[in-house]
């Protein structure tokens, strides 16, 4: 089996991680977890920082342009959407980026990873790791499993890291410069080691025996998972066996919303717009996968019109190459659309690279779907249907009844509504919307991106992956109840 | 109840799915009456349906000026969208009663193809099919026998088995089912197995033509069953069966339909008719002993009429009143050239009942032909729905970025 670590656990499991090796590996890194609390949380960052400064130096260098060859064509993605995901990891692993995460995700802030912090008169807490954590990934961006293991390294976690099939690659890259730094006889490079034996990297295909193990069987702590069904509920499952009673830490599947507002700056939203259909391919949780726009019919084609041409002028830059079967579905659906009467903007050749649906107060693609229950998300990448509204109170209604329909089947809700208006109006939307079950309202350009303070879909990772240990002094705490 | 069986347009089409003098028409002559059924019947159906006179508004196709080319495509649909109960909103209000339900086999784990069928439908079927099966054939049906390897309890389920069976039926051929269905739960063609006393049968029967109708895989099996016989066995077949090799005997013929069924050693089909020819034995008009001939079908649920081919004379024909087309399979835009690979798609004019426009879901090649339909086709594989790309969208993160406010 493909895994990674840091050299004393490779001396503890040999060349193979089974279930007997990482039971070793397990005690060790239980062992290490403790010895460790207490620790300068701050070293750490500044190795994730060196890695990050590392990474984008591998990039920068041209070394990486095989990897990116190969994550494209294992996930699908164009080299440039590739590329741009690789170009994350380095903000990512920013140690000013994280410790402003833990700051805002952490009760007590960053200083209770490493001793108590008073919370009140005679109040204190303290975070501990609450590991081991077992993070497992899927889907292709490399980012949301390399999230995960982040901040578990960084609260201090003995952490064990299943990437997905896609993206497996690029994980392993990065751990392997992780063991880099680790090589220098330096107080940094003693630090990467320290923290380079406080994780494994491996791959296993689902359902294998060792992932079953550590899920079902093994002394963790936290489960971390991201992704939807069937494997998220495999997951559930396979945790709630284990008589250790992992905490069960899961992310996604959720979707994205795109609201534009009759008084935007229209060629500003079309841009964006068009901006968060391509990227990604519209794969990720707060990727559009249905648009309102607050305004007339005419209005809403003649925007469309507009995203349209940004999506033209967008393509050759970022590629797609779509399966026959899913063109044969889109090629089908467009006709179905039009049937019920959508306008469509397509490109001038008709290629199945992108589609815009206008349609009027309802949208059309239900009654697509149940004449073609295949086109659901997956098959459904740069395709958006836009549909006109007369104002927020209908597109509140839209967003939380969408995970109930055919379309977004496996969507458990809106995750991000991303908002495009005047600043008067986006305050008014924002708050309107707030009802609508969605995490995140934020403006529609920045629909892909996340500030360090961001919570996770409604809450902060960070404390999935920790113990909160409260002292209450006597004198003067509080009375008894 | 609305009678439509009267209506002249459906009156039209019976007359014309009877009329042999279609196959010599040329492929230009044919194309126009095509093109000026295909407004027939998008008037005949906005006449009897509001589902079809809204979609036609929507899609500005105006029934009375339609052009087959430009129009086709506008209403043309992928045969998934006819999965599960669909085509109960598909065909046209008061649709004659009294039909069949045609139901695809149900092996790719979906929900089956389903397709209604009315009386008259069934009749436009048999008629327009014998009148194709005669001119690939080369000559009139009368007399003989066939085995047919399905089970007759499938002819009200299974098109093709519907059309073999009535297309016989009428012409008074006898027609030998040589499987059996067995009871018990799960798909059909799960529980289907051979029925050898009715298969010894056909082999032993002294009538001509004998018509062999089977998968290329059911050949296959044959074949190989007969290669692996001792010396022995094959003189106790030959004398208790009558084979191996088969007399298809005068104007006898092998009839081939679908695909491997999962038996991965069938081999190409010009391979299988080479293998056969030791085993399948025919004779001229004249008597002379000849390798038995092999006709293919290209058929599926959705389809009315089928494509026929004749290995070594002719690629697939479609029934005049077909209309069938190739598409790119990138833009679904037709191919210009006669002379191309692509998508195929097929309007059957035939139908009365519904829009009967759809893309099976098949590649297909086509070339230049100096028969009626001044092109033939030849199956080239199924589309396939790529492994994986359903787990794509679970990455379940949006991306993080060091941004400067929010903080």
């Amino acid at each position: 089996m493909e895994f990674w670590t840091g050299p004393q656990i490779r001396a503890l499991v040999g060349k193979d991680l089974t279930i007997d090796s990482v039971q070793k590996a397990l005690a060790f890194g239980i062992d290490d977890q403790e010895k460790s609390i207490g620790d300068d949380a701050g070293r750490r960052l500044l190795v994730l920082d060196d890695l990050g400064r590392r990474w984008r130096q591998f990039l920068d260098s041209g070394q990486s342009e095989a990897l990116i060859e190969r994550l494209s064509s294992e996930s699908g993605y164009c080299d440039r959407m590739v590329r741009m995901d690789l170009e994350f990891i380095s903000a990512l692993l920013n140690a000013q980026a994280i410790q402003q995460a833990l700051s805002s995700s952490l009760p007590g802030g960053l200083q209770s990873l490493g001793g108590f912090v008073k919370v009140g008169d005679e109040e204190l807490y303290r975070c501990r790791p609450a590991g081991p954590v077992l993070t497992i990934g899927s889907g292709n961006s490399v980012l949301p499993v390399l999230i995960s293991a982040t901040t578990a390294l960084a609260t201090g976690n003995f952490t064990l890291v299943r990437p997905s099939a896609s993206n497996r690659e690029a994980i392993f890259q990065v751990f392997s410069m992780l063991e880099k730094i680790g090589d220098e006889e330096t107080p940094l490079g003693s630090a990467a080691r320290r923290m380079s034996n406080s994780c494994i990297v491996f791959y296993e295909q689902a359902g294998g025996d060792l992932l079953r193990f550590l899920m079902e069987k093994a002394r963790i702590g936290v489960v971390n998972f991201w992704g939807a069904d069937p494997a998220l509920s495999e997951v559930s499952k396979s945790v709630s066996l284990n008589m250790n009673h992992p905490r069960l830490s899961l992310l996604g599947p959720l979707a994205g919303y795109a609201v534009v507002d009759r008084d935007a700056d229209f060629e500003e939203a079309a841009t964006s717009l068009a901006e968060a259909i391509i990227y990604y391919d519209q794969q990720l949780c707060s990727s559009p996968t249905e648009a309102c726009f607050i305004g007339d019919l005419e209005q809403a084609k003649q925007f469309a019109g507009n995203v349209g041409k940004k999506l033209e002028e967008m393509t050759p830059e970022f590629p797609i190459v779509k399966p026959e079967y899913e063109i044969h579905l889109l090629q089908s659906a467009r006709n179905l659309l039009k049937a019920n009467g959508s306008e469509l903007s397509l490109p001038s050749d008709w290629g199945p690279e992108w589609t815009l649906a206008v349609s009027e107060e309802k949208s059309n693609l239900d009654a697509t779907v149940n004449s073609l229950p295949d086109f659901l998300l997956h098959a459904r990448r740069r395709f958006l249907e836009i549909v006109a509204v007369k104002d927020g109170s209908d597109v509140l209604e839209k967003i939380r009844g969408l995970p109930d329909r055919a379309p977004f089947r496996g969507v458990l809700r809106v995750q991000t509504v991303g908002l495009a208006a005047t600043r008067e109006r986006f305050e008014a939307l924002a708050s309107l919307l707030c009802r609508s079950g969605a995490y995140r309202i934020i403006p529609l350009k920045e629909m892909h991106l996340r500030s360090p303070v961001e919570p996770f879909d409604g809450r902060h990772l960070a404390r999935d992956f920790v113990d909160i240990i409260y002292i209450r002094h006597q004198a003067g705490g509080a009375s008894g109840s | 109840m609305v009678d439509h069986s009267n209506d002249p347009y459906v009156q039209r089409i019976l007359d014309l799915a009877a009329d042999r003098s279609l196959f010599e028409k040329s492929p230009d002559q044919l194309l126009s009456l095509r093109k000026s059924l295909f407004r027939d019947l998008l008037s005949f159906l906005s006449t009897h349906s509001s589902h079809y006179r809204t979609m036609f508004e929507r899609l500005r196709v105006d029934p009375k000026s339609a052009d087959l080319q430009e129009d086709l495509p506008k209403v043309i649909l992928s045969a998934d969208t006819l999965r599960g109960e669909a085509w109960k909103s598909l065909v046209i209000d008061g649709v004659e009663q009294g039909g069949l339900v045609f139901s695809s086999s149900g092996t790719t784990q979906k929900e089956p193809v389903r397709i209604y069928r009315s009386p008259t439908d069934l009749e436009v079927m048999t008629r327009a099919n014998t009148n194709l099966f005669e001119f690939v054939y080369g000559d009139v049906l009368k007399d003989g026998v066939a085995l047919f390897m399905a089970a007759p309890e499938l002819k009200d389920r299974l098109n093709f088995v519907a059309f073999v069976d009535m297309c016989l039926n009428r012409e008074r051929i006898e027609l030998i089912y040589g499987m059996k269905l067995l009871k018990g739960e799960g798909a059909p063609w799960s529980r289907l197995v051979q029925d050898r006393s009715k298969i010894v049968k056909f082999f032993k029967s002294r009538k001509e033509p004998k018509l062999f109708f089977t998968a290329p895989a059911g050949v296959f099996l044959v074949c190989k069953n007969f290669e692996e016989m001792s010396p022995l066995k094959r003189q106790l077949g030959r004398l208790i069966a009558g084979a191996p090799p088969v007399a298809l005997r005068k104007q006898g013929v092998v009839v081939t339909g679908g695909g491997s069924k999962g038996i991965v050693e069938v081999p190409e089909y010009g391979a299988l008719v080479k293998m056969a020819s030791k085993h399948f034995l025919a004779q001229d008009r004249e008597g002379a002993r000849v390798p038995a001939p092999f006709m293919d079908v290209y058929g599926c649920t959705e389809t009315l009429t089928a494509i026929l081919s004749r290995f070594g004379s002719h690629g697939g024909l479609p029934h005049p009143l077909q209309h069938v087309f190739l598409v790119d399979p990138r833009t679904y835009k037709p191919l210009k050239e006669s002379d191309g690979e692509g998508v195929l798609g097929f309007l059957d004019l035939h139908n009365t009942s519904f829009l009967g426009a759809f893309y099976p879901g098949d590649i297909f090649r086509s070339h230049e032909s100096n028969l009626f339909y001044g092109q033939e086709f030849s199956f080239v594989r199924r589309l396939q729905a790529s492994e994986g790309w359903s787990l794509q969208r679970a990455c379940g993160g949006a991306l993080e970025e060091l941004m400067s406010r929010g903080t």
